[in-house]
């Protein structure tokens, strides 16, 4: 199901200063693709505000393809961003809600000062669900024609306008509360680390996840526990992680800190009491896209019966399906695996270093983000909530 | 559901059935065409009240039933479907005409075509099939087909492993499909998915009907095919529409045999030898033991990966939320 579905895509140009920003936003992704996440997800959120801004009194129509393709030009600067879709989804999902509330609230107007007498029963408790089901253009056009009365044309002109204007404010702030919301991601997944991390616990987790390394240190600053760290090869970030962590704890935190090779996971994790993982992504079945090497840990887990805590904030969240590991993943330099001087004369031998791990769902007890803790299984219904199903193929 | 009204079949239950023939014939599936059916017969009612249109349409319905041999589920789902729309309708105070107007309006949009399903059901499965894998098919369905010849003509290549499906001849069928399409495919008996479920990279199959839990009602020898496929940890997949989705909760496989029309099957002559059983019946023998067969097969939910849908890929959990949707969206008010 793509945009098709909903009427021929209106030919939309973009005003020059969203082009402008929009190219440089593409220029970052296509240069530094795997950097932080939730910084990637602002800056395409404050730009889809810009969209908003400029198009919505053109109409809804126009306003989504104008968001449709800002999205298409990111993801083709960087196919594995999947936090700069689900961002373009969220917005495309914000806009239709808010242009149907709009419609839905000047119809109400126009009853009500018709003298019409508004049925109480007809006025929905939660008038966003009830037009969660009619997201489509069509209706919208349908609607807007019951309100054109024939003789009032023009007053038909003044009042798409007038619902486009109310739209475009509430548009507007909608998508800077989603923006607020990446922000503070970080601070409400940390919040529930006290609840999960208990006193004399044995934590282990991989590399560097810096949602990781924020959940640790809140709850160090209440409990004492132990952190065990993958040193995740051939980057060796998790060693970056440990000296993060042991030098917080030298000024007053409580946390003993040990790094171990890949390999060991397996030996270790008999002694382990929890795995704390980050992700890059959060796929529809559940399953997680991870740094590589992830996969073979939450496995020992898996078999030791451990309990595995995945932290990735909803803007991580992606309604795609894990259909073919090798799409999904990026290759990285293999120069840290082995340098070009040792394998160069090498005909036979191939070095790679892929970035990602798809890790299965069955693998993850509990997902935290920062709208609470969730079962894997749990996934259909966040996806649901937050985007539509029109929007999975921009 | 009440029992069908003795009596002459009527003008309008005939019409309906006659075409409700002539869709099938044509290559629909049973639930939409009985759905379209049924819309036409709201269309042209002369009935001045809903009580009235209620009993024109279950004579229809239940001449519709009548014509099929084998009550199938899904045709079971759309017209529960159907009655309580009906019955929702009756309860408000509507006016008449717009009440009838509703009806035709989400019945139309409900019964997508089967081409339309068909697409859809393509578009997004086709991913899942990767470049020089192994597919293991069961059945005869008409979106596996859809879905492999998507997968085919977007440059894959892949093979093929079709199971017999004695003693119904579905894999005969599905092979010469496949065949047709340039798809390179081999045919197994049925008790072979446990020696060859190693070399598979995934499992496809069709529905009959897809349950509240997110199970999976089949042709018999699917629950095997997806014990061996979790065994093996390989992903098993169903494709389905969703009309297909019935309001029932079988919690084994005699709760399936109890729903009307899902009994066992004729039996007919056990076959010794390789040969179809025609061949191998002789009366004279009185030796010959008899095949019980039954027809379907319930598999849990937990031994399904994922669920293609028209409307879109779900996971089985998602399943009873999308059904509920359906329920309350065919319910709604405008």
């Amino acid at each position: 199901m793509g945009p098709q579905d909903e009427g021929r895509a209106p030919v939309v140009a973009l005003p020059s200063e969203v082009e402008a920003a929009l190219e440089i936003l593409a220029k970052q992704l296509r240069q530094e693709p795997l950097v932080q996440s939730s910084l990637v997800a602002m800056n395409t959120a404050k730009l889809l505000r810009t969209v908003v801004s400029k198009m919505a009194i053109q109409g809804m129509d126009v306003c989504l393809e104008a968001i449709r393709i800002v999205g298409r030009r990111l993801h083709r600067a960087s196919e594995l961003a999947f936090v700069v879709e689900n961002t373009v989804r969220r917005v495309l999902r914000i806009a239709r809600e808010e242009f149907q509330l709009a419609l839905l609230r000047h119809q109400r107007e126009r009853q009500s000062t018709e003298g019409l007498r508004t049925d109480e029963s007809a006025v929905p408790v939660n008038i966003a669900s009830e037009f969660a089901q009619l997201s489509t253009s069509d209706s919208f056009r349908r609607n807007l024609a019951d309100i054109m009365d024939g003789d009032e044309m023009r007053q038909g002109v003044n009042t798409i306008s007038a619902v486009c204007r109310s739209a475009r404010k509430a548009m507007i702030e909608a998508v800077l509360e989603y923006e607020n919301e990446i922000e503070t991601t970080s601070d409400n997944i940390v919040e529930q680390a006290l609840a999960h991390i208990h006193a004399n616990e044995v934590i282990l987790t991989y590399g560097w996840s810096v949602t990781v390394e924020l959940f640790l240190l809140e709850a160090a600053k209440k409990r004492h526990f132990e952190v065990i760290v993958a040193e995740a090869a051939p980057s060796c970030k998790g060693q970056g992680l440990a000296r993060k962590l042991a030098s917080t704890a030298e000024n007053g935190g409580s946390l003993d800190v040990t790094v171990i090779p890949d390999s060991a996971v397996f030996a270790i994790m008999s002694r382990v009491h929890k795995v704390v993982v980050g992700a890059h992504a959060v796929m529809a079945n559940g399953a997680l896209l991870t740094a590589s090497g992830v996969h073979l840990m939450l496995g020992a887990a898996k078999m030791h019966a451990k309990p595995v805590i995945a932290c990735a904030g909803m803007y991580k969240l992606t309604p795609l399906f894990p259909h073919d590991r090798i799409a999904l993943n990026d290759l990285l330099s293999p120069e840290s695996v082995a340098s070009y001087a040792e394998v160069a004369h090498l005909d036979n031998v191939k070095v790679i270093s892929p970035a990602f791990d798809v890790v299965p769902p069955e693998f993850v007890t509990l997902l935290i983000t920062n709208t609470g803790g969730y079962n894997p299984s749990y996934i259909y219904r966040l996806l649901r909530d937050y985007y539509d199903d029109i929007d999975v193929q921009l | 559901m009440a029992a069908d009204e003795a009596g002459p079949e009527t003008a309008l239950a005939a019409h309906a059935r006659v075409d409700f023939q002539g869709r099938v014939a044509r290559g629909e599936k049973l639930a939409p065409a009985a759905l379209q059916v049924l819309a036409e017969v709201v269309k042209n009612s002369e009935a001045g009240t809903v009580m009235g249109l209620e009993r024109e349409v279950r004579d229809a319905l239940a001449a519709i039933r009548a014509s099929v041999g084998r009550k199938s589920i899904s045709l079971e789902a759309a017209s529960e479907l159907f009655f309580r729309f009906v019955t929702r309708v009756a309860l408000d105070s509507l006016p008449f005409e717009v009440s009838k107007q509703q009806m035709i309006v989400r019945f139309s949009e409900f019964a997508q075509s089967t081409e339309v399903c068909a697409e859809r059901v393509a578009q997004s499965a086709e991913r899942f099939v990767a470049d020089g894998c192994t597919v293991l098919v069961h059945g005869n369905s008409s979106l596996v087909t859809a879905i492999l010849e998507r997968a085919r003509s977007s440059g894959k290549s892949f093979r093929v492993i079709a199971t017999e499906g004695r003693p119904f001849g579905d894999g005969l069928k599905m092979v010469k499909r496949l065949h047709a399409l340039g798809i390179p495919v081999t045919m197994v008996v049925d008790a072979a998915v446990g020696a060859i479920m190693e070399q598979v990279s995934m499992v496809l199959v069709g529905a009959e009907g897809i349950v509240e839990n997110g199970g999976l009602v089949n042709r018999i020898g699917t629950l095997t095919i997806a014990l061996a496929a979790k065994a093996f940890n390989r992903p098993f997949y169903v494709a389905s529409e969703c009309f297909k989705f019935a309001r029932l909760y079988p919690l084994n496989q005699k709760d399936l045999l109890r729903v009307p029309g899902m009994e066992l099957g004729p039996r007919f002559p056990a076959v010794g030898t390789r040969g179809p059983p025609e061949e191998n019946a002789s009366s004279s023998d009185s030796d010959s033991f008899d095949l019980e067969v039954i027809p379907s097969d319930f598999t849990p939910s937990q031994y399904i990966t994922l669920l293609f849908t028209d409307e879109g890929v779900l996971t089985p959990a998602a399943v009873s939320d999308k059904l509920i949707a359906t329920y309350m969206y065919m319910a709604m008010e405008n």
